[in-house]
């Protein structure tokens, strides 16, 4: 390379090697075609789910859990809902 | 009532679970997106995984997003963290690969001698910017490639226009040495000659 090929890298020279070899490294290169499609299923996946983002499940309260429970087992035996009530209690008292 | 710009039109239609809006700005904003990814990376699949990630972020944040300026650089600021990230999980698998390889191989590993014998000059210009610490490429980036203004970038890496300046400074310093230095030109070989005289 001789002195007059090679490229001014001194003041403005070096803005415009930049400029031009930023610009051409990525011209050619464009997202591939499936891209939008992806985007916009993976869009609309999140938006039928109603799912916060990232993908964080919506759970249920954990109180709501317990009253599920403890209702779900007071139906089956009222003894034993009782007991397990009382259980409850002193776990909730323990926590 | 507030003015809207055209691109927080689209995000309102977002807001209304609208997605030909969201196909809409990606249309507008892809190829901003994916060069500034591509460019801070150099690694496709992760420019492409940014510029999805960049758009879900609109979709998931579309009720934050304000709608009376243009969406450019709340885009380039999420493309920006996302490449940070990225940046980041690759330092720390090539440090330990690393670490890996120098216990396994013996001799010690020395720096590779010609790296910027690279043969075209876009390769070295582009080896150079690599070389830079994120903070300096992605200024650069984002100055030469997007032609972004420092009060721009400033905003986009949510610092002070001074040190988005200073960066700006101290990386083309960085690949003034860098270039000037592979583009002295190389001594030239000695050659041997012998003369048969008979």
């Amino acid at each position: 390379m001789t002195s007059r090929e090679r490229p001014n890298v001194a003041g403005d020279g070096l803005g415009d090697l930049l400029r031009t070899a930023l610009k051409d490294g990525v011209r050619a290169v464009t997202p591939s075609a499936g891209a939008r499609e992806a985007l916009l299923r993976a869009a609309a996946e999140r938006q039928r789910a109603a799912l916060p983002y990232p993908f964080e499940q919506a759970r249920p309260r954990r109180d709501d859990e317990w009253r599920q429970w403890e209702g779900r087992t007071a139906t089956e035996s009222p003894t034993a809902a009782l007991l397990l009530h009382a259980r409850l209690i002193a776990l909730r008292i323990v926590q | 009532m507030p003015v809207v710009h055209e691109d927080g039109q689209l995000v309102a239609r977002i807001r209304e679970r609208d997605l030909s809006a969201l196909g809409a700005l990606y249309d507008k904003y892809r190829l901003q997106v994916f060069h500034t990814a591509l460019a801070v990376t150099r690694d496709r699949q992760a420019a492409e995984d940014i510029l999805q990630e960049a758009f879900l972020k609109v979709h998931a944040y579309a009720n934050r997003i304000d709608l009376g300026v243009p969406l450019a650089p709340w885009l380039y600021r999420v493309t920006v963290n996302l490449s940070y990230t990225w940046a980041t999980r690759q330092a720390k698998w090539r440090t330990s690969l690393e670490t890996l390889i120098d216990r396994l191989v013996a001799p010690p590993r020395v720096a590779p001698e010609g790296y910027f014998e690279a043969r075209d000059l876009q390769t070295r210009i582009q080896r150079a910017v690599d070389a830079l610490p994120f903070n300096q490429r992605v200024v650069i980036i984002l100055y030469y490639l997007s032609d972004l203004s420092l009060k721009e970038i400033a905003y986009i890496l949510d610092c002070p226009v001074g040190t988005a300046k200073s960066r700006l400074h101290y990386g083309r310093e960085a690949l003034r040495r860098q270039l000037a230095q592979s583009l002295e030109p190389q001594a030239a070989p000695v050659l041997e000659m012998s003369y048969d005289f008979t």
